[in-house]
């Protein structure tokens, strides 16, 4: 091995393992300089953490969150080189936390701050808009499918995670007392003009969204929202979520059907 | 083009930064931030991009780590640098990436001569991929390290006249270091060639909470200070006009006020670029 690996292991072992550094030279003077490029390391991690869950942070305060970051990072330093998508473990690693057992809303607070991340920098992608499935026959219209746009992202959480999340997630500083309705929920993330939005779904849009994103038909997604509540108001619902810009476009089934895949 | 002064981008001078009408005015990235697949991110760059010119900084290839280039990562860098046309790509003469680790800092090396046959080849393989040389930037430096071969400026020449890179010399960098270290930031700068400057970084730094003054911190939290002005000024003196960045990255203060820094560098680099045109028409 070269002396320069051999070099970036020990300054590596120094950093990680709160070591001294084995090289020679004055030890104080090496201990010193190895804190500072110590510090400003985890301090962009730390920072790049903070950023990625800003609604976690606001839930838990500073030096809960501090905290949490440091157990994190022990066993997730990144691996590439660029720190926009990191942390993605850090929602799971809550659920692990003993600390975060009183607060079992906190794990999908943290997912939905993932998924807005997530959303933020997919791909870019026009939206359906609700005027290009005018025209399909009726008898067709049920074989076609819904392409969800990039940016979206579908989660169902056992508490309601969702709603908490909307009324925490900075900017919003609501301090008000909110009653809120302890029940499961899921979460639409989106990015359909730029802007990430965020949708609380009762479980028969979830379910329709969930089917369209597995590849199913506009049909089979609609019989898995009657399945749930036969009286769910269907086609007010699919406008709904075209509206809000769910899809980018729609795959028609049949070759002799009208419209394009746009 | 005329050297002028340009500013480090940040998202939330977006609009100030778009419409400033200082004639001159350019602006620096973070590659690695604009690494992403789509969104309101990259939207905001290309219409920067759309009303001035644009420098790319790269604070991610590690070309000081005994390794290739992260072949993924230059292949990203490499579709920001094809879609956004910088006109300076610069990159860090220190390393980050070690062992599948992403260390975000920019960690030192003992300047040995293996390590510059390394980065030499490191260099190389970027300004291949990217079919066009970078600059690369000078450290800041915490603690000497045994075994060097070369002092820092002979290294840095070794690496611009091998490799055919530029370098980009951070003055604040310089300052910090001679502190840290003990030597001194004049004869430093005087040591640099100035065919070889394509860009030079100001920036503010931070006292250690602990070692006081004797002991500074690269933390681009702070206004530059006028050492760093002076060295600034010598410097531009001596090698004529470069195009200048002021760099802040903690601590953000408003639009203003970096414009307030940029158009006194701004201000420094004309009356150069003026002095130097009356010389020339003297002779």
């Amino acid at each position: 091995m070269s002396d320069l690996a051999i070099f970036q292991d020990r300054f590596s072992r120094g950093l990680h393992e709160n070591g001294d550094l084995t090289l020679s030279g004055d030890a104080e003077t090496l201990r010193i300089g190895l804190s500072i490029h110590r510090n400003t390391i985890y301090k962009a991690l730390i920072d790049a953490l903070r950023a990625n869950y800003p609604t976690v942070e606001r839930l838990v305060g500073d030096e809960w969150f501090l905290a949490s970051a440091h157990a994190f990072l022990e066993g997730n330093l990144p691996q590439e080189p660029s720190l926009n998508a990191f942390g993605a473990a850090y929602p799971d690693f809550l659920r692990t936390l003993p600390a975060a057992a009183d607060m079992p809303y906190l794990p999908g607070v943290a997912r939905i701050d993932r998924f807005w991340s997530e959303s933020h920098i997919a791909a870019d992608a026009d939206v359906l808009s609700p005027e290009a499935l005018i025209g399909i026959p009726f008898d067709s219209l049920f074989d076609l499918k819904l392409r969800l746009h990039p940016s979206v992202r579908l989660g169902w959480f056992g508490e309601p995670a969702p709603s908490i999340w909307k009324l925490n997630r900075p900017p919003s500083s609501a301090t008000e007392q909110v009653d809120l309705d302890w029940a499961a929920e899921g979460a639409l993330i989106a990015r359909p003009h730029g802007e990430v939005i965020m949708k609380v779904l009762d479980a028969p849009s979830f379910a329709f969204l969930e089917k369209c994103s597995a590849g199913a038909t506009l049909g089979q997604a609609a019989t898995s929202v009657l399945d749930i509540d036969p009286s769910a108001g269907l086609m007010t619902r699919i406008a709904e979520l075209i509206a809000l810009g769910a899809f980018m476009s729609f795959v028609p089934t049949h070759a002799d059907q009208r419209g394009d895949d746009q | 083009m005329r050297p002028t002064a340009g500013i480090g981008f940040k998202a939330e001078h977006f609009d100030e930064a778009a419409s400033c009408p200082a004639s001159g005015l350019w602006f620096e990235a973070h590659a690695e931030n604009y690494m992403v697949e789509g969104g309101p991110r990259l939207a905001m760059l290309e219409a920067l991009r759309a009303v001035r010119p644009l420098s790319l900084h790269g604070v991610g290839l590690s070309l000081a780590a005994d390794a290739d280039p992260d072949m993924r990562h230059l292949a990203r860098l490499k579709t920001l640098v094809d879609r956004f046309e910088p006109f300076v790509v610069s990159e860090h003469l220190a390393w980050s990436n070690w062992r599948g680790v992403y260390n975000p800092g920019l960690l030192p090396f003992p300047r040995t001569r293996a390590a510059l046959d390394r980065i030499v080849a490191n260099v190389m393989r970027v300004q291949d991929e990217l079919s066009r040389a970078i600059l690369m930037e000078n450290p800041a430096l915490y603690m000497p390290l045994d075994g060097d071969d070369l002092t820092e400026t002979e290294f840095l020449c070794e690496l611009v006249r091998r490799s055919g890179c530029g370098l980009l010399i951070d003055v604040n960098n310089v300052y910090v270091s001679a502190n840290n270290l003990g030597y001194c930031a004049n004869v430093y700068l005087d040591a640099i060639p100035g065919a070889a400057i394509g860009e030079i970084h100001l920036a503010g730094h931070s006292a250690d909470p602990e070692y006081g003054e004797s002991l500074l911190i690269d933390t681009h939290d702070a206004p530059i200070c006028e050492a760093v002005w002076e060295l600034y000024e010598g410097l531009i003196a001596r090698v004529g006009p470069k195009p200048t960045l002021i760099e802040r990255d903690d601590n953000i203060p408003g639009f203003a006020e970096l414009r307030r820094e940029r158009d006194r560098a701004h201000a420094l680099l004309t009356s150069i670029s003026s002095r130097e045109c009356r010389e020339a028409v003297h002779v």
